[in-house]
């Protein structure tokens, strides 16, 4: 009798023991090392999730400070530090391949550290559409080797100014449609071209140029895509978009290097007015969702929204016009 | 009473049962499929200096033409003569064998990220025609596929 009690009292503490055990494995974290993109980056760099489950990742960095930002999904970046690891816990309401990045620019290679959780699961997913740049039918490459024009400005084009000639503009050039097909060059020469303003100086055109471009923002618009500029961008293009960032010498020095067109190229400086006044909307848009085809530009298209990715195409713009008073 | 603890024996041995058996069955099932890579040593040095992430796709690319020339790329470079996502990473194999490197993934983020999704998708037991499926389904929303 004694020895039955002692074997179920041992069996009943097994099964507490084994109850735990097996509570705690649906608990437990997924671990997530992080090291510069050179020694590994994320690993793993793939995790399987589903839909409503909430997947609890604890994040170790093992070398540097690191951030953990995911693509398309509501939340701040997190930044951890050797020796601090962070517990987060993401809950997904919809299947997909959702793209976890880095956004602290640990080394020159940061930006590939990218990995992928793929949730699966029942959920409304988005059905694939072609991107702008292809259903209007540009070639981001032709765009951007077009030969440029001489711009002489002597201040930089205002959309508060420019307002001074709304009635003159024709409805078209004020469209969403004109907007994303035309560059701001083509909208120069074709405002030209307008009889109502042909008294005008180039300047004032370059105005009525910035005064369209305002028009299809915000202030809060402007205020996202700068913010996103500077987390993810500005380490390459500068602070204040003129190539320069902290990474550019390496990349150019890379660049002459290897003399390779479709090679590793040096950040694009957006204070180069002939240059981004000859880039489209849907170019922009398009270099940012499909990345620059070799060049080391990333591709965007698996992290940022749709409407993201817009806030940042007016925001690059704002490196050349000033929107202020006409965007509020 | 002899029937009470009998009962409790069972419920006691079925939840230490059940416990292992959804703790052994949680664990996720590594996978048997082992990818076919090209060693490190036979990589050109801009490629050993690269990312690790950018390494193993260069590894896997370049030795598994029979899989990537199938699979296609969205980078933009059917424009430079690119036929599909192996051509990223080899520009072409002489009469010996010897596999001619082409740089150009070492700063394409979309031809490397294809790449990984493809040795994913293997690795979880996948045939390389799901994976070209899901490649198509992915990347048609930022460019055009350089395979007609």
């Amino acid at each position: 009798m004694r020895t039955r009690r002692f074997f179920i009292l041992t069996l009943a503490c097994f099964s507490l023991i084994g109850l735990i055990a097996a509570v705690n494995f649906f608990r437990r974290p997924t671990i997530i090392h992080a090291r510069i993109a050179e020694d590994g980056g994320f690993m793993p760099d793939n995790i399987k999730a589903r839909v409503g489950e909430p997947l609890r990742l604890r994040l170790i960095s093992d070398d540097v400070e690191h951030t953990f930002a995911l693509g398309q999904f509501p939340m701040q970046p997190v930044t951890f530090k050797p020796g601090e690891p962070v517990n987060i816990t993401l809950t997904f309401d919809k299947p997909g391949t959702y793209t976890f990045y880095t956004t602290t620019p640990s080394s020159l290679n940061f930006w590939r550290m990218r990995g992928v959780i793929e949730v699966t699961g029942v959920g409304e997913s988005q059905a694939a559409e072609l991107p702008l740049y292809v259903h209007l039918g540009l070639d981001l490459a032709e765009d951007h080797e077009s030969d440029e024009e001489h711009v002489e400005l002597s201040n930089q084009p205002s959309a508060e100014r420019g307002a001074v000639f709304i009635d003159q503009i024709p409805a078209t050039m004020l469209t969403s449609d004109y907007y994303v097909s035309h560059s701001p060059m083509e909208t120069f020469d074709e405002l030209r071209d307008e009889p109502a303003l042909q008294t005008l100086h180039d300047q004032d055109v370059w105005d009525v140029v910035a005064y369209i471009w305002a028009q299809h923002t915000t202030s809060a618009a402007l205020l996202d895509g700068e913010k996103l500029y500077q987390i993810n961008c500005a380490a390459c293009h500068g602070e204040n978009g003129a190539g320069d960032g902290q990474f550019a010498d390496e990349m150019m020095a890379i660049a002459e290097k290897n003399n390779d067109e479709h090679g590793i190229q040096a950040p694009t400086d957006f204070t180069d007015a002939e240059h981004l006044f000859e880039a489209k909307p849907a170019i922009l848009q398009g270099l940012l969702l499909r990345g620059g085809m070799g060049t080391g530009m990333p591709m965007w298209g698996t992290i940022f929204t749709d409407e993201e990715t817009w806030d940042l195409v007016a925001f690059l713009y704002s490196f050349q016009f000033e929107y202020q008073g006409e965007n509020q | 009473m002899f029937s009470k603890t009998r009962k409790l024996l069972y419920l006691s041995l079925s939840v230490v049962l059940s416990s292992t058996v959804i703790s052994a069955c949680s664990i996720s099932k590594s996978s048997d499929v082992h990818l076919y890579m090209l060693p490190m040593d036979q990589m050109p040095a801009d490629v050993q200096a690269a990312p690790v992430a950018v390494q193993e796709a260069y590894q896997f690319a370049s030795i598994n033409p029979d899989i990537m020339k199938d699979i296609p790329c969205y980078c933009g470079c059917g424009d430079i003569g690119h036929t599909s996502n192996y051509d990223c990473y080899v520009s072409g194999v002489d009469s010996q064998g010897a596999i001619k490197f082409d740089n150009h993934a070492i700063g394409c983020s979309i031809c490397v990220d294809i790449t990984k999704d493809v040795m994913r998708m293997l690795q979880d037991g996948k045939s390389p025609q799901e994976a070209r499926t899901y490649v198509d389904a992915t990347y048609s929303k930022y460019g055009t596929s350089n395979i007609p």
